[in-house]
């Protein structure tokens, strides 16, 4: 990925805006009695696509925002997220193939990592409180809304970050545009992860 | 230059971790401390525009959670129509009674709410995403008079205590959050005890530290008790609604006998509040 300014100001816009969904949107709906949450699955996916260092980067920040505006204990999920970004980064970078079942499980994995990871700081910390088994269910169906929500994600991140992606095809003008991330996701001709961005 | 640029990314990845293990100690135990609550500060307007902007949105989502959950509940809520119908009669012959005995000995007209507090109504803009940290965010800080510690209540009961405040919105650590503890007595009977979160499941608390002596029974309902002494005192008043025994196990082998209660608030689903400010704030 190049960055300029001009990518930089784009970046940090779709943090704050994914960020501020999250905690207006995604936090407050509930389907099955467990709410969605997408920075894990953003962080992973801001790896798969800029590589290590911006995931690390963009996971650390997703994780400052998020419990700044909820008031969580800043720092944990800071290092969560910046492992979650720096690890699908670290994939990408390997050389090993990115495609749509490799997205969808990134990202149900990172929501799934992410959970169990801050769920063992707080057992750690120390509570003096019972666990319920009805935990598990909810982390589960989390990480399954986390693969749901992963093409959307994907679609969304990926457009906006076009211009700054290496081997990007020129921009082309379709009529079908709204389809285009489906074409996107497919596998690319080469071989390789700049084959396929 | 490769190596130039390995350096750079390793420094820059190195510097992130360490900002994130300063993050964490200087923050730990005090939610996200001044720095947070600064950016907290700065995002309020924000979080408070788009969550009342996708409103509908939001409740187009939950309005299919909350048609799977309605058959059920429809049921339950029969059962316990029937039976509060039987209640009702009787509680209303005994507010008229109480009213009698209140004026009687010169006590003013009791409510739920002491008359030291004030009611601020408010609507729950954010909420935590995890199902680990249970926090709701609402649309009113310092410059409506809410403070820390303040308790807040909905329509229903007891929901938690404000846990930090910025000038334009507040944080609401929920009495499902592990670190929570309420002191409250169960009705009849009068039963004491803690009620301490069951983390990751909302509908269940549990009531601790109770008289292994006293009799309790699944229905009776739980209360805060407001207790006063040496100077410290809860930061719950007296006598508001937490929850309904939902089990309550005889096991003699237990010193300290505890029970499950379901909150009468709605944990899950919370919209409109209402802090109760300028009381006792510990």
């Amino acid at each position: 990925m190049i960055i300029t300014t001009r990518t930089a100001a784009r970046i940090g816009g779709l943090i704050l805006l994914l960020a501020v969904l999250q905690v207006s949107f995604f936090s407050q709906v509930e389907l099955l009695g467990t709410s969605m949450w997408i920075l894990p699955a953003c962080a992973a996916i801001f790896g798969l696509l800029g590589g290590s260092l911006i995931g690390a980067t963009v996971g650390f920040t997703f994780g400052f925002l998020g419990d700044a505006m909820t008031d969580g204990p800043l720092g944990s999920a800071c290092l969560v997220f910046l492992a979650v970004g720096y690890l699908a980064g670290l994939y990408r970078e390997r050389g090993d193939f990115v495609d749509r079942p490799t997205v969808l499980v990134t990202c149900g994995l990172a929501t799934l990592g992410s959970n169990v990871v801050l769920g063992l700081y707080t057992v750690v910390v120390g509570f003096d409180s019972s666990l319920s088994a009805s935990l598990v269910p909810d982390l589960i169906l989390q990480a399954f809304y986390g693969v749901l929500l992963a093409i959307p994600l994907y679609a969304l991140i990926h457009r906006v970050l076009r211009p700054a992606l290496i081997h990007e095809p020129a921009t082309r003008r379709r009529p079908a545009d709204l389809d285009r991330w489906t074409d996107e996701l497919d596998p690319p001709a080469g071989n390789g992860p700049e084959a396929f961005q | 230059m490769y190596r130039k640029q390995v350096r750079r990314r390793r420094a820059v990845l190195i510097g992130l971790i360490v900002l994130g293990f300063v993050l964490l100690t200087f923050t730990f135990g005090s939610g996200s401390g001044g720095l947070g609550g600064a950016v907290g500060t700065v995002f309020d307007p924000i979080t408070n525009g788009a969550s009342r902007a996708l409103k509908p949105a939001r409740d187009l989502v939950n309005w299919f959670d909350e048609t799977m959950n309605a058959r059920g509940e429809r049921d339950r809520l029969q059962r316990d129509l029937e039976e509060a119908r039987g209640q009702a009669v009787a509680g209303q012959v005994a507010m008229e009674e109480n009213r009698q005995l209140r004026q009687l000995v010169g006590l003013k007209k009791a409510g739920k709410i002491p008359d030291a507090y004030s009611p601020v109504t408010v609507n729950v803009t954010g909420r935590s995403p995890t199902v680990w940290y249970t926090t709701v965010n609402v649309n009113a800080g310092s410059s409506d008079g809410v403070a820390v510690n303040d308790p807040v209540i909905s329509g229903d009961g007891l929901v938690g205590r404000i846990s930090s405040v910025s000038r334009s919105g507040s944080v609401v650590s929920l009495i499902s959050d592990s670190n929570s503890a309420v002191s409250a007595m169960i009705l009849p009977g009068g039963a004491q005890g803690v009620i301490r979160a069951k983390v990751g499941d909302p509908r269940t608390l549990v009531l601790e530290f109770l008289d292994e002596t006293k009799n309790v029974t699944s229905g009776q309902t739980v209360v805060t008790s407001g207790w006063r002494g040496d100077g410290l005192s809860s930061l719950y008043p007296r006598g508001l609604p937490v929850g309904e025994i939902t089990r309550a196990p005889i096991d003699e082998r237990e010193a300290i006998q505890s029970v499950e209660l379901r909150p009468f608030a709605d944990l899950r689903n919370l919209d409109t509040l209402q802090i109760l400010t300028g009381g006792n704030r510990g």
